[in-house]
């Protein structure tokens, strides 16, 4: 039962046991990995990728695997109304997207995150809370995709948000998070 | 192409093909860098150990190595006079988080700032601030102006889900939201 153990001072050694261990001040993977189990980071903790600051032109942005996804993305103070973000279609359960607020005072313009495929093929499900930060009694309220047709949210004049998007499977997203604007979120279809 | 493989049973195995493939317990001591997508498998992504922070009356300098990708839990402040500083950031990526671990409502004031004092490190986008005590609106969205705020005070503070996440060496975006009975003084400001 050979074990392999890398130390910086060593090499590569196989050892009687079991296991892989790599002693290093920096390893490096190039490209894509995939862990089968868990992954359970030490005292550095886990860092993020660096963010995306995505462009806020009235049109539509086809976000992808490669640069969006696994990111945060930041929406800043879009331009019109007319601003929407779509989402790969998903290869395979477990692909995320995540989206906070970059600006510095209240939207005034709406922003769409809509899925690739239109007309219910991939669809949102899951629930977000909405914080009404016009309203002068109750503020918040839980907005919630129907499951079965969703595969639009918009979000008017948005102040604040933190919103999250696994895929469960190759056609559904499940959405969770919040967000902040003065006019109530929704989901819907796409029309 | 040698595609190089490694079990607990055969060691270190070199054939035809192309990818590295380890079956095994992999234990990396030091820092792992992967240039593409991490796919975490079945044990899913466990979080680094969170850390308890210091909460005597003064100021305590957060490091990169002890408290960076990790969730810092901020415990009920000695006095008014409680500062965190975030070390200035070496590259894009770097992520700081925050909870609060109050068993009751704290009755100081906390302040996450840069270490920089001339906003020349400074925090960009916004939190939701959540007043506790209020009957009215209870809900507001809180700014950083994105040029000069190295600041964050919080008063009162009950609860917390705060994310600092490094664009560059000198922006930082901010996300969360923070509950507390004293609205009016959670706030951005410049040091």
């Amino acid at each position: 039962m050979p074990k392999i153990v890398y130390t910086e001072e060593q090499g590569l050694v196989q050892k009687p046991g079991g296991g892989i261990s790599i002693t290093s001040s920096a390893a490096e993977f190039t490209g894509e990995l995939s862990v089968v189990g868990a992954i359970s980071p030490g005292a550095g903790g886990i860092m993020k990728p660096a963010p995306v600051i995505l462009a806020v032109t009235g049109q539509d942005h086809d976000l992808t695997l490669a640069a969006n996804g696994g990111r945060t993305n930041v929406i800043g103070n879009c331009a019109d109304d007319n601003v929407v973000y779509i989402l790969p279609d998903p290869l395979a359960a477990g692909e995320y997207y995540h989206f906070v607020s970059g600006v510095s005072a209240a939207d005034d313009q709406k922003f769409h995150i809509t899925t690739k495929t239109a007309a219910a093929g991939v669809l949102f499900k899951g629930s977000v809370t909405h914080h009404d930060i016009g309203e002068t009694a109750q503020t918040s309220t839980a907005v919630i995709a129907n499951g079965s047709s969703n595969d639009f949210f918009e979000l008017d004049n948005h102040a604040a948000m933190s919103l999250h998007f696994l895929s469960l499977s190759t056609s559904v997203w499940y959405v969770w998070g919040w967000c902040a604007s003065d006019t109530a979120c929704t989901f819907a279809d796409t029309e | 192409m040698p595609k190089t493989t490694h079990s607990d049973e055969k060691g270190l195995v070199t054939e035809a093909g192309g990818g590295t493939e380890l079956t095994s317990a992999v234990t990396v001591t030091g820092a792992l860098a992967v240039t593409g997508p991490l796919y975490p498998g079945a044990g899913g992504l466990m979080a680094a150990t969170p850390i308890v922070l210091d909460n005597a009356d003064e100021t305590t300098a957060l490091t990169y190595a002890a408290n960076a990708g990790r969730t810092n839990i901020i415990p009920a402040a000695a006095g008014n006079s409680k500062v965190y500083t975030i070390p200035t950031p070496t590259a894009a990526g770097e992520y700081y988080h925050f909870i609060s671990g109050n068993k009751v409502a704290d009755n100081n004031v906390i302040h996450i700032k840069t270490v920089t004092t001339d906003g020349s490190v400074h925090f960009n986008g916004s939190i939701m601030q959540h007043d506790t005590d209020q009957t009215g609106a209870t809900s507001i969205a809180i700014f950083a102006n994105g040029s000069s705020n190295d600041v964050l005070q919080m008063d009162d503070l009950e609860a917390c889900d705060l994310h600092f996440l490094s664009a560059s060496t000198t922006d930082w975006y901010v996300w969360g939201w923070v509950s507390s009975v004293h609205d009016a003084a959670t706030a951005f400001g410049n040091s």
